[in-house]
């Protein structure tokens, strides 16, 4: 996932809705980052299309790419829906020409309504699919638990795994999940911390703009602490590019993690207390 | 290093033969006491078979505990267990408790006393920071009240509370309660439990009131508990703690009612118990869906695990889709 947290940006939308290329690669060349997560939907600025535009220009810029494709239980990626292995195959052969093309993720893998759909011989058959055209390319799915069941169910057939830490407004637990997750995984696979940057449908909080500017920011940059030290790696979701100034406070946390901010871990997200990284208990 | 922590706290000689003269002691002291009233004995876990209901105070005459009140509230919704705070006066002063406990005694109510660390102002009186004070006074009064079950220390590792609690000092307060009555249990409040936590309180507690602060989302719940079984593995018990109140760090509003069933469901298939923080006992009514919700578990409640929560921790990796 890079040296620094991946952005998984909230679009930025230029002329007719479609993806702002030239401003999403500025941005995220501006504050260091290089690595961005970006969501395939079914219409600009998340079309196909557009990930198509943005990973050509990502090439160039040396930032890697990770498309996400939506589960059943969040609708589908257009043009091939529930067609996995279809899309692992279109995201091999584009990751031969672009090698950019890092890794595939899809959201929520293993949220109820998408079980029956990501049975564990389908998901071996995705990571088959990517392994016979590009073995390089990496499947590292959206997970909420990990557990022995969970760690068992998954090895083998992905690449790592990115684990949501769900809570927004607190840390305590974050260091535990991501150690003790470790012992259960026993190095089958890497586990990247998913730390959320914006609000969620299911944060039902309305926290006042005050509390907002004051709490959020200071949470965030706990999180991403805890994620560089204790993971493999770190995503931030939903992470605000724009505007490119002061005022986005939570840009601002995440910049401080890229190579030459001013956190301890800066540039050296995901390398571990076990791998140079003090151990800040 | 850790296996001398672990020499510390359990197998001093000493500590060992105290115990043993604490319990001939025990043993004594409860066929001497004062009537007291019939108390059960324990069965299953210390948390009881529901969850234990931290309740928030229901106030009487000059703001004083209303222990009729509160007694009668926890038997109408079958709670078997209380957690009752130690602050600096009414309704959660150290007499305040004192009445609780005389009261839970005969209603076979397990009472769990939470004493104020410094991180929150070590406000419980008379002993504030006397820790080893407050559990050779607890241990006394266990020996009069076997409904007193068990002390907690909260947030004993945040902020400078750290400092406070070395592994020393820690071992210090275990032995002081071990010394005069080893059934009194020492379960304190912690929100990270990895093997260096494990490590530092093995042997010096017997179990841990393990936090989950989400009060929106109970993704993750499960596997914080199921992982930290590992590291704990089987050293002490840990029980889930969970909350139904909105909170200094989380102000916008309490768990919804269904937020705190699922994170119950959790708490009590894959921990040792549950408690849960800050249950509003009043009213008894309808209006009151956290109560009715964390009715549902305990005895005869409609829950699945309703008056079994936390024995049946024990159980093979949960495969996903099998819950």
């Amino acid at each position: 996932m890079g040296s620094a947290p991946c952005a998984w940006a909230e679009p930025i939308r230029g002329t007719d809705n479609a993806l702002d290329v030239a401003a999403t690669i500025h941005t995220l060349q501006d504050n260091g980052f290089d690595c961005v997560a970006y969501v395939i939907e079914n219409g600009p600025p998340n079309s196909f299309a557009d990930f198509q535009r943005l990973l050509a220009a990502a090439q160039t810029a040396g930032i890697s790419v990770w498309p996400v494709l939506l589960p059943p239980s969040e609708f589908y990626s257009l043009p091939y829906k529930a067609d996995y292995v279809g899309w692992m195959k279109e995201m091999a052969h584009l990751s031969l020409q672009y090698s950019a093309l890092r890794g595939v993720n899809i959201d929520d893998f293993l949220d109820e309504p998408n079980l029956k759909t990501f049975t564990r011989p389908y998901f071996c058959s995705l990571y088959q699919a990517k392994q016979e055209i590009n073995p390089k390319l990496l499947f590292v799915p959206t997970i909420y638990d990990l557990d022995q069941g969970v760690a068992d169910h998954l090895a083998g057939c992905v690449d790592g795994v990115w684990f949501w830490w769900t809570n927004l407004v607190g840390n305590s637990g974050l260091r535990s999940q991501l150690e003790n997750s470790r012992l259960v995984v026993a190095h089958r696979f890497p586990i990247y911390a998913g730390i959320y940057a914006g609000w969620s449908d299911w944060h039902k909080g309305s926290p006042s703009p005050i509390r907002w500017q004051e709490w959020r920011p200071a949470v965030l940059r706990g999180a991403l602490n805890i994620g560089c030290r204790y993971a493999d790696g770190v995503v931030v979701w939903n992470l605000p590019l724009s505007p490119n100034s002061s005022d986005n406070l939570l840009l601002g946390v995440a910049r401080a993690f890229a190579p030459g901010g001013s956190a301890d871990v800066a540039g050296k997200c995901g390398l571990g207390p076990d791998r140079g990284l003090e151990d800040k208990k | 290093m850790k296996d001398q922590w672990w020499c510390e706290c359990r197998r001093s000689g000493r500590g060992i033969f105290l115990a043993l003269l604490g319990f001939l002691f025990f043993s004594l002291g409860v066929a001497a006491a004062p009537a007291a009233g019939q108390f059960p004995p324990p069965q299953g876990h210390a948390m009881g078979s529901a969850p234990c209901a931290w309740a928030e105070p229901l106030h009487g005459a000059d703001n004083a505990l209303d222990v009729a009140a509160t007694i009668r509230a926890l038997q109408d919704n079958h709670f078997n267990c209380v957690a009752q705070v130690i602050a600096n006066g009414p309704p959660t002063s150290f007499e305040d408790f004192k009445r609780l406990l005389a009261a839970a005694q005969p209603a076979g109510i397990s009472v769990w006393p939470v004493l104020i660390p410094p991180s929150e102002g070590a406000s419980s009186l008379p002993y504030r920071t006397d820790y080893v004070g407050w559990m050779k006074e607890m241990a006394k009064l266990s020996l009069q009240y076997s409904a007193l079950r068990g002390v907690n220390i909260d947030d004993l590792f945040s902020g400078i509370s750290t400092k406070t609690f070395t592994r020393a000092y820690l071992n210090q307060i275990y032995q002081a309660k071990q010394e005069i009555n080893p059934q009194l249990l020492f379960v304190p409040t912690i929100y990270d439990l990895d093997q260096d936590v494990a490590d530092r309180l093995a042997g010096c507690v017997d179990g841990v009131w393990f936090w989950w602060v989400n009060l929106d989302h109970n993704a993750g719940l499960r596997t914080l508990l199921e992982d930290s079984r590992l590291v704990v593995a089987n050293r002490f018990p840990i029980y889930s703690g969970i909350y139904s109140h909105q909170t200094s760090w989380h102000k916008e509003a309490r768990p919804l009612p269904k937020t705190l069933r699922s994170a119950l469901e959790i708490g009590c298939r894959y921990a040792d118990g549950a408690i849960i923080w800050n249950l509003p006992l009043s009213p008894n009514t309808a209006d009151n869906p956290w109560l009715a919700t964390a009715r549902e578990f305990a005895p005869s409640g409609s829950a699945d695990l309703a008056g079994k929560c936390g024995l049946g921790s024990t159980h093979p990796p949960t495969e996903p889709g099998d819950e």
